[in-house]
């Protein structure tokens, strides 16, 4: 079986993410890992190891920031290491125009902070992007691409209806029948994202989530977080595309576990072997995964909360008017 | 909808002598003569331009803001009378075998999409209306109990009356956020019984009446009371299918009244040992994997689900999200001159499309996998 994969790789918090390395006493870089000094090169790996593993595969990278996503490699084409310079630089430029535009809150001996710049709001573009390059690329290999997948599990024989879990997991057996009657390549995203959760563009990426589950399209992800506080949030955004997907998620639990080797460890270990040889391995285990509401108005995470019947917006109180949609209760 | 009668149409009832020597549990891809309908023209040159214009223009128009009934109430009733076991030339083998399978697939996609909604299903046979399956937002409860259902209990006649009885008898107990609808397949081509003042109880509901035999002026009349409503005339199994299709949109509703409804949002938890957990096919089961709900803590195996213990309603809030592809759905993509590449995959293709909103320029296979799939933009994702 034939494999694909696609990398979205998050550039948005390279600015923030430099501001905050460091060095240990002897000198020697202790992380966040930085993107054209540890991930590319770390990147380089894990690709050439994809293509010695799977000799009819292919892979592209996405690279995405908060105002573009691009495509700046493919099989046969390498890592176009200027367009991703370039990326960067822009990047860079406009999180201190951001900054410079920001009032200053702290005393003035401390950097100015401003949370726009630590924030990945191209991830759902890029995860975007990466199921239409999938499509794109099954086209030309199967005519219909992921069209055509959906199609065939919904003429195929579903009679039995005993012993069916839920509708997740039905789609999903169904794409993997499609996989066997079409002897049709395996496809994973693999998202690595630098900065924090942009919650405006959470229906978006369950889209994606939802769009590549019933495809068979794995996702798996990798949270590379930026600061050294240990309680920093995990990503719930990406636990729960990589859940639904039925895919795998890590972050390192320091930032010296991005640096040194230790990303490269990581992309070969966890992320190189293929879906259907997971179930032989032991592979990484998210122990809870949170599928907690939030707020509309106060933003807070929520157990148990108010929904409106007509915009589905979710509250932590019951209000008389509807924040979204403005109804009266 | 008006739909020209085949030429069949005037036969009459097979008293069901002739019927098939399956229960309808396996459906055979059988040849069907009336492929008639355009959309199987859309997909049999996949790759050329003239069917993908002809995909793209079976695209609903760009929908307007309007209120609509995201938590959807619905009623499916069956006619299990003697005529739905009778062999069918437009809806093989039979109409019984046919309606359960493509009920089965649009049960997936229903709540694949739609999943605050619970559905119950209700049949009718010996003159007679049973309750399948209560309310319930279970897929594998309600195809458990679909699948139950046999050809050979297709016999006597169907009361339409009892089932709408049924119908409006649960109505009253439901909590008001949601628009009942009522989904009829009915295979006869008269109602042998008078609907009486059942029809004055049903005036509040969304009616989407499906005659698999041919049009029945009372039924037709009957759509008219209530709105919105739908009343179709399937000509094939794919037919049936594309008429199904057009409901798993929730249905507009001006009068509907906001109200705040409560939900839990419970965490998935893994456990190396396996607990004991309600689950919705009423036995309690063993699983490694369950939901906690936040407010008495019962643990439960699979969500969407209400919670035995506090009638607390779990949901994921992930499935919340699939509601807003019909609130905010992305609009539809104007076809332009071939000139630049996809801004998605690359490609140039004999069919471009672009995004008005964010000017990005798109290939058509761009185009249907984000319309039918991703309901994104990439374009308008990113800042300007």
């Amino acid at each position: 079986m034939s494999q694909t994969i696609t990398i979205v790789l998050d550039l948005a918090a390279e600015a923030h993410r430099a501001r905050l390395s460091t060095v240990d006493s002897k000198g020697r870089f202790k992380g966040p890992a930085l993107i054209h000094l540890h991930v590319i090169p770390s990147l380089k790996v894990f690709l050439n190891a994809f293509e010695a593993a799977n000799p009819s595969s292919y892979w592209s990278l996405i690279c995405c920031t908060n105002t573009k996503v691009e495509t700046v490699g493919r099989t046969g084409e390498g890592i176009d290491l200027d367009a991703i310079m370039r990326m960067l630089d822009d990047r860079v430029k406009k999180a201190e125009v951001e900054e410079d535009a920001a009032p200053t809150t702290l005393a003035s001996s401390e950097p100015k902070a401003n949370p726009n710049i630590s924030i990945s709001k191209g991830i759902s573009a890029g995860v975007t992007t990466a199921v239409c390059r999938i499509n794109s690329y099954l086209n030309k290999n199967l005519p219909g691409g992921l069209a055509n997948r959906k199609r065939k599990h919904e003429t195929a024989l579903s009679a039995s209806a005993s012993g069916a879990d839920d509708g997740f997991t039905n789609l999903h057996k169904n794409s993997d029948e499609a996989k066997s009657q079409n002897n049709v390549i395996e496809s994973r995203i693999l998202v690595i994202q630098t900065g924090e959760d942009w919650m405006p563009h959470y229906n978006n990426l369950m889209n994606c989530a939802f769009a590549a589950k019933s495809a068979g399209v794995c996702v798996d992800a990798l949270q590379l977080f930026c600061s050294s506080d240990k309680n920093e949030e995990r990503s719930s955004m990406l636990s729960q595309l990589t859940h639904i997907t039925g895919g795998l998620f890590m972050r390192p639990p320091t930032p010296a576990g991005q640096v040194h080797g230790a990303l490269t460890q990581i992309l070969l270990t966890v992320y190189l072997v293929n879906k259907s040889s997971r179930n032989v391995l032991s592979p990484v285990v998210v122990e809870t995964v949170e599928f907690k509401g939030r707020c509309y108005e106060t933003g807070n995470k929520i157990d148990i909360g108010f929904v409106c019947n007509l915009c589905l917006s979710v509250f932590e109180r019951k209000l008389d008017t509807c924040l979204t949609c403005g109804s009266k209760v | 909808m008006s739909v020209p009668l085949p030429s069949w149409a005037s036969k009459q009832v097979v008293d069901g002598s002739e019927g098939g020597n399956n229960d309808g549990g396996d459906i055979l891809d059988v040849s069907i003569d009336r492929k008639d309908y355009s959309e199987t023209a859309a997909f049999q040159n996949y790759d050329d331009a003239a069917a993908i214009r002809l995909r793209r223009s079976l695209h609903p128009p760009n929908l307007p803001s309007i209120r609509r009934s995201m938590i959807r109430t619905v009623f499916i009733l069956l006619d299990l009378s003697q005529c739905m076991s009778a062999p069918s030339t437009h809806l093989a083998p039979n109409m019984f075998a046919t309606v359960k399978l493509t009920l089965i697939n649009w049960l997936r996609d229903f709540l694949n999409l739609n999943p605050c909604s619970s559905i119950a299903i209700i049949y009718s046979n010996n003159s007679g209306s049973t309750l399948l399956s209560d309310l319930t937002s279970s897929l594998p409860l309600l195809l458990n109990k679909l699948s139950t259902l046999k050809q050979s209990q297709c016999e006597g006649s169907c009361n339409l009356r009892a089932m709408l009885s049924t119908v409006s008898g649960i109505i009253p107990c439901l909590n008001g956020y949601s628009l009942p609808e009522i989904v009829l397949f009915y295979g006869g081509i008269h109602i042998q019984q008078g609907l009486g003042k059942v029809q004055d109880n049903i005036v509040n509901t969304s009616l989407n009446i499906f005659s698999l035999e041919s049009e029945i002026y009372a039924l037709r009349n009957l759509t008219t009371m209530t709105n919105p409503s739908n009343y179709f005339v399937p000509m094939s199994r794919t037919h049936l299918s594309s008429q199904l299709k057009n409901l798993l949109l929730p249905p507009t509703c001006s009068t509907l009244k906001p109200q705040m409804v409560e939900y839990g949002f419970p965490t998935l938890k893994n456990s190396p040992c396996p607990q004991l957990t309600h689950s919705d096919t009423g036995a309690p089961t063993f699983t490694n994997s369950f939901f906690s709900c936040p407010k008495c803590s019962t643990l439960t195996s699979s969500i969407p689900s209400t919670c035995k213990t506090c009638s607390l309603v779990l949901i994921n809030v992930t499935d919340l999200s699939k509601g807003y592809r019909s609130i905010h759905p992305i609009n539809q993509f104007k076809e332009i001159k071939p000139s630049t590449p996809c801004t998605a995959c690359g490609e140039l293709e004999e069919v471009m499309v672009t995004c008005e909103k964010c000017g990005s320029d798109f290939c058509w296979m761009c185009d249907e996998v984000m319309h039918d799939y991703l309901h994104n933009c990439p374009g308008c994702l990113l800042e300007k």
